[in-house]
């Protein structure tokens, strides 16, 4: 296939990705969405972009003819943004009471009390730097705001100066302000600007702005020399402020614009002129504030998982059924409980686990550090790659070091993106595993922002293929075959493949076949052609993509039986789940991979399958439901625009995130009202046969366990 | 911490081979069952170090340990009761073999065994026989079995169940007779080249046992169970049975493939790629020499014969009897060398009749009793070079053989036993039995003492004396023999001569006198 053909059979990657943007942007320009909510989602396109200029851009040649396209595409949506948030949010904002006071409306009460906090606090943290030469202004730091000055010395006439202030990033960017109604907030550039003079003594400032640089940061560490990760890490962290600009935001007058582009040798395309408001993902934190409660949506608190609560024990429960849990709308205190169980069961020899982000503290690196000190095995697989959070990375790594887990850095070259715990208990039995996998990171801080699919089961062929896929991820062992699991870079692509030509040979005009496949991404081609073909066959493929998708849906000839939907909610869609019709022997899996060539061949990735009858239906049932949204779902057309599914009066209103909190709320609630067992139940010797503990010791055999003391919690 | 009365334990077997050092960890059970746990697997490159300068490098060294110290950090993750771990064909030849296995063991705490090609082959023995068990019956086939590893071949071949012969060649994957390299040479040059070999094996193989007799083809190794994976139907048992045809049309099909394509066809690793071809050459051409119409290839390996030996140690329960198969494979070793097997018998089983009657005095086991027996029927196979000096031809025929089941250590206690049976007793110049270990030369001054006695019972080779009964004096041991067997002076006079050193080793002259009749 030609270059050109190729080009007509997929969609751009990058423009794709912009386009998601502007859905996310559609919601916070959406008026129906709360005002807070419409904040984060701006933080969030922000936030995107921030990472689009400094990743993905990055991999795009400065000679590539796609490349102008993409800068312009990119600062549309940028215009656009910057446009809504001057002319409708701010004002809202104001309206409701959040007031962005400017230096001239100060009052003089204010004005002191900034006075003050920039003598006391805020002075020691501001370091001018003249612009000499070319080089200052090269140095400075990626992602940083920085005020820049011209000046003139009154004694000499005609004199020029140029000066930037870094803005200390230790320094909250939003200070409040005493107001007697509503919440009034200067920024701090505004607070160094009014003092700006007391900088520069004996200089007089002519104009000044505010500037950013973004940098191209994607690592490109010698992956394959087998070296300390660790080490490398904190080194690619120091590199990364030497790496080219991609972008440079500036909010100034012409003149100053003009000086920046010459000093900085940025083309034109590169720039983008800002207005007042420069780097909104930081203005956006005012969201996550605890003010102006009525102006976000209702916070949504993860219920407990009624299978975890009633259980007796989760070894008890796992044995007998699998379980799964459906973040947010549950809680990802589950894998906390069973985490927490498993370090302080005598019982249990290991735990090996997958850490690739977690949240700060992380209460999971906690568990294992308990787990370490009642003396069990713990291996954890840290990820030192993952994006931008490599510093935090390094700290949990040396952390659990010290407490005496053996903490590997993955395998060089291959990021670990699968995330899966296995616990080793042995029992009278024999030895037994248990396993949580899941499509979503072990943190719990985005376990309540993004839907995730995890499931705890104790199958025992799926409990080995782990337990070796375990041996691979820590180098310990090459792959020597699974038998129910797929693991990338190995046989995972060809799984999938493999699945979507089954459906393809099976499906027949009596008896179509079917896809539904959801997940974060779709870019590979060898799969999108896959697709097609399945398409052809007359396999009806029904596609629930959150972001990037290069395949062309309902194209005559190509993808007729191909629809591609997108949900952007309150919740960040993450979870993967595949499923396949099989000429009715119906199949569902999990997996922690998109269908990206960077999944496929460059990550660790796992697909497993759901194998438990009811969890099943219900995820075949969650699939379809996600078809059915009208209100926050968007269409890809053949063309590649995307269209916001719209409803009329008559049709019913089908929210998919609010059916699913509904749900799981009723749910939640139509569950045996108890005390919270877990904290309140005494744990007792269970020998004591004196004990009015009749019921607990029904279920309990026998066991050597049964007359350990376990202290009380 | 085991449960009380706890059947099961957990066990990992490490099986430290020339192209890559493999764990199982399982649960096993006194009634040899057996539930895997673990399976890992890890390249190391000993081939290239031993077959080319002979040693392990301190690389492949250091390699080695840092990939057993992980192994051993998935054994405590079970809490591992015991750890079994051999060293096969490249271990096994390496010069600093010694010094290799101290290093592990310093480091990693784990003790290596070096496995020899006999004891090799019984453990191939018993996964064949666990995995055919109930399905095929060894006992009506001519059956030869196949391992081809990267550094040493071994074949075992059974007549009606009996080990007839067994062999550890010095050929493989990563050993191929020159002119072959694989990946470089061209598959028709490599297919002649490899044939020829294997016919010469097989025709040297020919001369005890011919290989047209064969009816079933047995194919262990790892190349075979991938081919099963490939080709074979689904199978209920732990065996895979492919067609001939089958098996030959896909090794035609491998010969056309770079191992860059059959990386990507099949995803196994590129070094498995590389000496694919030429391993399963060897199986093809191995066939090729039977009337065999299958190949059967056994889902399992030498690690699982060992976990099963494992698990027959934990109760005896169902104890695969080998000594049947030791003595079979010494009786066939003597019948090469045309031995007198009438005398042998007789000897044979004198000998143990005295080693029985002389517990208390030897305080010797049945490992011991078998080594006896394998003595006393190879002891006069050196006649066959010449009668003269033929304790010491025996002794070199014992050294170059194979016994199956013995390992080098017990084989080396035969071949001395076998050398002072006769004339001189053991002497600080002689340099095979001073390099022996301590305990192993008391066995062999013990079981040589009681030979000598056995033998000098049979001196005519008339079998004259079939039966005694041994009285322990103070002063002297009598062997009281019947009356009616005549003059017994040649038997007397036999064993003063060769009855010296049982006095020497067992503190106590040895008398032979006949029972009078009166005394009836």
């Amino acid at each position: 296939m030609t270059s050109e053909t190729r080009k007509d059979r997929y969609f751009d990657r990058e423009m794709s990705w912009i386009d998601f943007n502007a859905r996310v942007l559609h919601e916070a320009m959406d008026p129906s969405n709360p005002l807070m909510e419409r904040l984060k989602f701006t933080g969030i396109v922000s936030s995107n972009f921030d990472e689009f200029f400094m990743v993905r851009i990055a991999s795009l040649a400065d000679t590539d003819p796609m490349l102008k396209e993409v800068y312009s595409r990119a600062f549309q949506l940028c215009d656009l943004q910057r446009d809504d948030f001057e002319k409708v949010l701010a004002p809202e904002l104001e309206k409701a009471g959040l007031v962005r006071v400017r230096p001239q409306h100060l009052t003089e009460r204010q004005r002191e009390y900034l006075n003050n906090l920039l003598h006391q606090e805020l002075m020691p943290l501001l370091t001018p730097i003249a612009i000499r030469d070319e080089n200052t202004l090269q140095s400075l730091v990626n992602m940083s705001l920085y005020r820049i000055f011209q000046l003139t010395d009154p004694k000499v006439s005609g004199s020029l100066h140029y000066a930037v202030v870094e803005m200390p990033k230790s320094y909250s960017r939003i200070i409040s302000l005493g107001s007697e109604s509503g919440y009034a907030f200067i920024l701090l550039e505004d607070v160094v600007s009014l003092f700006a003079r007391e900088l520069f003594p004996g200089y007089q400032i002519l104009q000044q702005g505010s500037i950013r640089i973004t940098r191209a940061a994607d690592l490109s560490l010698d992956e394959e020399k087998d070296e300390d990760f660790a080490k490398v890490m904190s080194e690619a962290l120091r590199l990364r402020r030497a790496s080219y600009i991609t972008r440079l935001e500036v909010s100034a007058p012409d003149e100053l614009a003009a000086f920046l582009k010459e000093q900085l040798k940025t083309p034109d395309h590169k720039i983008y002129r800002t207005g007042e408001w420069i780097d909104l993902k930081s203005i956006s934190q005012m969201a996550f504030q605890p003010i102006f409660e009525n102006l976000k949506r209702p916070a949504w608190v993860p219920k407990p998982v009624q299978d975890f609560e009633e259980a007796e024990d989760v070894w008890t429960l796992l044995k007998e059924r699998d379980v799964m849990v459906h973040q947010p709308y549950e809680s990802f205190d589950a894998f906390l409980h069973f985490l927490n169980e498993a370090a302080r069961d005598p019982d249990v020899l290991a735990i090996k686990q997958t850490l690739y982000r977690a949240a700060q503290p992380s209460s999971v690196v906690s568990c294992l550090e308990r787990a370490l000190e009642n003396g069990k095995q713990v291996t954890v697989l840290v990820e030192l790659k993952a994006r931008f959070d490599e510093q935090r990375n390094i700290e949990w790594a040396r952390r659990l070091v010290n407490a005496g887990a053996t903490v590997l850095y993955g395998v060089a070259g291959l990021k670990t993106h699968a995330k899966a715990c296995l616990v080793v208990r042995r029992e009278i039995e024999g030895i037994k595993r248990y396993l949580h996998l899941s499509t979503g990171n072990y943190n719990e801080k985005t376990a309540r922002l993004y839907t995730d699919i995890g499931l705890f089961t104790s199958n025992d062929a799926m409990s080995a293929d782990v337990a070796s896929f375990f041996n691979v991820i820590t180098g310990f062992s090459h792959p020597v075959g699974f038998s129910k699991i797929e693991i990338a870079p190995y046989g995972l692509r060809k799984k999938i493949e493999r699945l979507i030509l089954r459906e393809s040979m099976r499906s027949n005009k009596d008896r179509p076949g079917m896809i539904i496949a959801k997940m974060n991404s779709l870019v590979d081609q060898e799969v999108i052609e896959a697709l097609y073909h399945a398409s052809q066959a007359g396999v009806e493929i029904k596609l629930n993509v959150r972001g990037v998708c290069r395949l062309k849906p309902g194209v005559k000839g190509l993808s007729e039986n191909i629809e591609v939907v997108s949900i952007v909610d309150m919740f960040l869609e993450h979870s993967r789940i595949f499923y396949f019709l099989n000429d009715g022997d119906e199949e569902v899996y999990l997996s922690s991979a998109d269908w990206m060539p960077r999944n496929f061949d460059r990550r660790l990735e796992l697909l497993f399958p759901v194998e438990d009858k009811k969890i099943k239906k219900n995820l075949v049932d969650l699939l379809k439901l996600y078809f059915k949204d009208n209100i926050k779902s968007w269409r890809l057309g053949p063309d590649g625009g995307w269209t916001k599914t719209e409803v009329s009066d008559k049709e019913k209103r089908f929210r998919v995130q609010e059916y699913l909190m509904k749900k799981t709320q009723q749910a939640a609630e139509a569950a045996p009202k108890s005390v919270n067992v877990r904290e309140l139940k005494p744990q007792k010797p269970k020998m004591d046969l004196g004990n009015t503990e009749v019921k607990s010791m029904k279920k309990h055999l026998p066991s050597h366990r049964d007359i350990k003391i376990i202290p009380p919690v | 911490m085991k449960e009380p009365g706890s059947q099961k334990q957990t066990v990992a077997v490490i099986d430290i081979g020339t192209s890559a050092i493999r764990m199982l960890v399982a649960e096993i059970t006194p009634q040899t069952e057996i539930r895997y746990l673990e399976n890992l697997q890890k390249p190391v490159r000993f081939g290239k170090d031993v077959f080319t300068t002979g040693r392990i490098s301190n690389t492949a060294m250091r390699e080695a340990i840092a990939i057993l110290r992980n192994f051993k950090t998935v054994t405590e993750s079970y809490g591992v009761d015991r750890i079994q771990a051999i060293g096969t064909s490249a271990v096994r030849e390496a010069l600093n073999r010694d010094n290799f296995i101290d290093r592990i063991y310093v480091r990693t705490g784990i003790d290596v065994e070096v496995l020899e090609g006999p004891e090799e082959n019984r453990l191939e023995l018993i996964a064949v026989e666990h995995a055919l068990s109930g399905q095929v019956d060894l006992a009506t086939k001519n059956c030869l079995i196949v391992e081809v590893g990267s550094g040493s071949t071994e074949m075992i071949i059974l007549n009606q169940g009996q080990v007839e012969i067994t062999r550890t060649l010095s050929l493989g994957s990563l050993r191929l007779p020159e002119k072959a390299i694989p990946g470089k040479t061209d598959a028709a040059v490599m297919q002649r080249v490899l044939k020829r070999s294997i016919h010469d094996v097989a025709v040297y193989a020919a001369r005890e046992y011919n290989l047209d007799q064969i009816d079933t083809f047995v194919a262990l190794g790892g190349d075979m169970r991938f081919v099963g994976q490939q080709i074979a139907e689904k199978s209920e048992n732990p065996f895979w049975t492919l067609e001939s045809k089958s098996f030959l049309e896909f090794v035609q099909k491998i010969s056309k493939m770079t191992p860059e394509e059959i990386v990507s066809k099949y995803g196994i690793a590129y070094a498995q790629a590389e000496t694919l071809y030429p391993t399963l050459l060897f199986y093809a051409n191995f066939l090729g020499e039977t009337k065999a119409a299958h190949v059967i290839v056994p889902m399992y390996s030498i690690r699982d014969g060992l976990l099963l030996e494992l698990a027959q140690m934990m109760s005896r329960y169902k104890r695969t009897d080998f000594s049947k198969q030791v003595l079979n494979s010494a009786r066939h070793l003597a019948e090469k060398y045309k031995y007198d097997k009438v005398h042998a018998v007789c000897v044979t089983s004198l000998a143990l009749k005295l080693f029985d009657a002389l517990v208390e005095d030897h305080g010797m086991g049945s490992k011991e009793r078998l080594l006896l027996e394998v003595s006393a029927i190879l002891h006069d196979i050196g006649s066959y070079i010449s009668p003269n000096q033929h304790h010491k031809h025996s002794s070199y025929l014992v050294d170059a053989a194979e016994i199956f089941g013995l390992r080098k250590a017990e084989k080396n206690i035969v071949s001395n036993v076998v050398r002072y049976h006769r004339r001189s007793s053991p002497r600080p110049t002689h340099e095979p039995y001073m390099s022996l270990p301590k305990l192993d030369r008391a066995t062999v001054s013990k079981l040589a003492a009681i030979l000598r006695v056995a033998d000098a019972l049979d001196p005519a080779h008339q079998q004259k004396v079939r039966t005694f009964t041994l009285e322990f004096g103070e002063e002297a041991y009598t062997l009281w023999v019947p009356a009616e067997l005549g003059d017994i002076s040649m038997e007397r006079s036999a064993l003063r001569d060769k009855g010296d050193m049982f006095a020497d080793v067992f503190g106590v002259p040895l008398d032979i006198k006949q029972v009078k009749e009166e005394t009836v």
